[in-house]
């Protein structure tokens, strides 16, 4: 039996007074990776700054149900100890923060009791290991002068330890080097399990060549306006964007 | 106990507290010189820059009276105090530093506690209440002491410090002894219901090629349990670090008294060859704090680094002026100030360069950053150089503003409570500042103590609902 994780019901979204999402629709269940694609500009961010509630992003009409409860009325914090997680496209410094003070405070909130340091220090150790992370980027200032890839190992080193049941990677593969690229992508498919679901956001075909998406979706304007499996994004990555436009021209 | 309202601001104090130290002759001669000149300055111009965030009414002149110490209180210990005996701050420091070089513990009441290595001592390491150093070392203590008048300032208060002070401490280095742990200095003022003075001079010296570490702790024990009157008490000080050639000298303070005090300090560092000297303040308490950190760099290759950081709350008002007077070439000033501020608190920064004409390849630098935590908090902050050298490198940077949402959103995406959140931002903002203070544990210490302010400052949303429900029904 399926089990739906995240359902979005006809969302529209605005920046201050801009309409930026259009009626956006999509279900996620467990066990689904889903790659969302689709110009700069299209709306994907938008989306994702939304799901985890950002303040500045208003909803203007439609649902977002996690499990059936109304993520709407929640702030983010609430959001995350629900079991939603979102990479950042720009991960945020927060300079004088350490980093190992910020992720044992995550942990914490998300766990809801602290962990034991050692074990602590023992999961972390672990992951930072396949990861690929120096032990030095404990005690550095979060996010502040890291390199653009490094930032996103550390997007990927908080999913590993928050375990999200919903992950929403908003560009995690831009920026990386190619080994980084293969390191990520096999962090994140050891990550995905049948209890979870993962939104990728991307524009490559090369990261869905590690990761095997069951659904790939086109946003445009602010619509999800074409929806397929993984053969879409070979197809997308060949042709380029305009086809499903004019497609989508002709229909109307 | 009821308040006589008389004040004791007077020039006879001057020969009471004199004869009851059994003061030698110069100091009094040199007390009543600062009278006269304190007599002859114009009272402070509360709009002026550096005064104007302070309410100099909260401070009624006519009824200070100056605390009456006890100078045989007190005793010389061969060991440290057991540290829970001692307030938290203090308890917390000797904790975090383990090993300490010396120890001097006063109150209003006068010097309780003082302990010093006997393995310094033996090197000639002086660590006295200032009272006994007068007459026990007058030389130094004089050679010093007067030095203070040839450098002008024209705050009111310190000159009363100087004409008045009943409290004290002294620090000798001699050459080349270098001394890694830390002294520990701490100072309770408690205070009851009428409105008090206390007067106190800190002076350190550290001789040619000595290294030292000197941590200051001021606070109020039971700060909360004090019904405060409508002026305050004052706490004034004059503190002066001489840091002879080739000297490192340290010295951070943290200011953590009640809400029933304006506290007035004046910091000199007189900076000479090739020596070094930092310099850390904090400030998390006081109802007024008007702080001027002055460094002159006098001989080439001087060379200095001014912190400060201020948690401001409440109504509580801060002024901060700092001073880089280079007056040798070669030398070189660094200056970063941070504030943030909650509730209806302010602050003023005022931040003055001086480079003499004869200075030349000064490098003087000055960042001042201020969060603001609420609506009603105010911060402004103000450069001013005074340049007469051209072969210089000097740069000032200041900016006021919110915590940025894309930090709190970040940290709350993360599952941080808006209030935790909020914490960790102030805190990292601090963090830049504190962990550039190169003595060890330092850090630990401060961070635990504004950690434990923040905790209580932020309250969460839940909670403040929580009251406002209870306030409702
Ligand atoms: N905070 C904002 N203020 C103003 N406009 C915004 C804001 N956020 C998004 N927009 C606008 O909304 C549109 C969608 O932006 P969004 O970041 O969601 O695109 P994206 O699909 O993620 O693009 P990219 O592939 O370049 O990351 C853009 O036109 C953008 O300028
Ligand atoms: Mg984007």
């Amino acid at each position: 039996m399926t089990k739906t994780i995240l359902t979005i019901k006809d969302l529209h979204v605005s920046v201050e007074d801009k309409e930026i999402l259009k009626g956006v629709n999509l279900t996620i269940n467990a066990g689904e990776i889903h790659a969302l694609m689709g110009r700069n500009g299209s709306g994907k961010s938008t989306l994702s700054y939304t799901l985890m509630g950002h303040p500045r992003y208003k909803v203007t009409k439609g649902q977002i149900l996690f499990h059936g409860k109304d993520l709407l009325v929640m702030p983010a914090d609430e959001r995350a100890r629900l079991g939603m997680y979102l990479a950042f496209q720009y991960p945020v410094a927060i300079p004088g923060v350490s980093v190992s003070n910020f992720l044992r405070a995550a942990v914490k909130a998300k766990r809801g009791q602290d962990v034991p340091i050692k074990e602590f220090r023992a999961e972390l150790k672990d992951n930072m290991t396949k990861l690929g992370i120096a032990n030095e980027f404990l005690s550095r200032y979060v996010n502040d002068g890291f390199s653009g890839g490094e930032k996103k190992r550390l997007e990927i080193l908080q999913m590993a330890l928050l375990k999200p049941e919903m992950a929403v990677l908003d560009e995690t593969d831009s920026g990386l080097d190619i080994d980084a690229l293969k390191t990520v992508a096999e962090g994140i498919n050891s990550l995905a399990s049948s209890d979870n679901a993962v939104l990728l956001i991307t524009h490559y075909q090369r990261l869905l060549n590690y990761i095997t998406p069951q659904f790939v979706h086109v946003m445009h304007n602010g619509e999800v306006i074409k929806s397929g499996d993984s053969k879409l994004a070979h197809e997308l990555e060949a042709k380029g964007y305009d086809w499903i436009t004019q497609e989508l021209v002709a229909q109307a | 106990m009821s308040c006589i309202p008389q004040t004791d601001l007077t020039k006879n104090r001057i020969e009471e507290i004199s004869s009851s130290l059994a003061e030698p002759a110069w100091l009094s001669k040199e007390r009543r010189l600062a009278w006269e000149k304190y007599i002859a300055t114009d009272v402070p111009d509360p709009k002026a820059d550096e005064w104007r965030t302070i309410n100099l009414n909260s401070l009624d002149l006519s009824k200070l009276k100056t605390t009456k110490l006890n100078p045989n209180l007190g005793s010389f210990e061969t060991a440290l105090p057991d540290g829970g005996k001692l307030p938290k701050e203090m308890s917390a420091a000797l904790k975090q530093y383990k090993e300490i070089a010396g120890f001097i513990w006063q109150t209003e009441k006068g010097t309780q506690h003082v302990y010093l290595d006997p393995d310094l001592q033996k090197k000639g390491v002086i660590l006295l209440p200032l009272s006994l150093a007068v007459n026990s070392h007058a030389g130094l203590a004089e050679k010093y002491l007067t030095k203070t008048r040839k450098f002008s300032h024209d705050n009111k208060f310190s000159l009363l410090t100087e004409a008045l002070f009943n409290s004290g401490i002294f620090v000798y280095i001699p050459k080349s002894v270098e001394i890694e742990k830390p002294f520990l200095l701490g100072f309770d003022f408690v205070g009851n219901t009428c409105e008090e003075a206390v007067f106190s001079r800190l002076l350190l010296i550290a001789e040619r090629n000595s290294k030292a570490n000197i941590v200051n702790v001021l606070l109020s024990s039971n700060a909360k349990n004090i019904n405060a009157s409508p002026s305050l008490s004052l706490v004034s000080q004059l503190n002066e670090l001489y840091v002879e050639a080739g000297a490192k000298l340290s010295y951070a303070e943290l200011q953590d008294f009640g809400q029933h005090v304006f506290y007035n300090s004046r910091l000199n560092n007189y900076v000479h060859k090739d020596a070094h000297v930092d310099n850390l303040s904090v400030a998390i308490g006081a109802a007024q704090s008007k702080v001027d950190v002055a460094t002159y760099l006098q001989e080439q290759g001087a060379n200095s680094e001014v912190l400060g950081v201020v948690f401001g709350t409440a109504n509580e008002c801060f002024s901060y002026n700092t001073i880089q007077e280079h007056n040798a070439p070669d030398t070189q000033s660094d200056i970063n100030f941070r504030v943030a501020l909650k509730d209806q608190s302010k602050s003023m920064y005022q931040g003055i360069i001086r480079v003499d004409k004869k200075a030349q390849k000064t490098e003087a630098f000055q960042s001042n950053k201020n969060l603001l935590l609420s609506n009603g908090a105010k911060a402004d902050s103000i450069p001013k150089l005074e340049i007469l050298a051209d072969d210089v490198k000097c740069s000032h940077g200041a900016t006021v503003g919110p915590v940025d949402p894309e930090q709190l959103f970040y940290l709350m995406s993360r599952g941080l409570s808006q209030k935790e959140a909020e914490e960790f931002v102030v805190l990292g903002f601090f963090n830049k500042v504190l962990a550039q203070f190169p003595v060890p544990h330092t850090l630990e210490w401060l961070q635990g103590i504004i950690g434990e302010t923040l905790c209580t400052q932020f309250q969460s949303q839940a909670e403040l609902k929580a009251e406002a429900a209870v306030l409702v029904k």
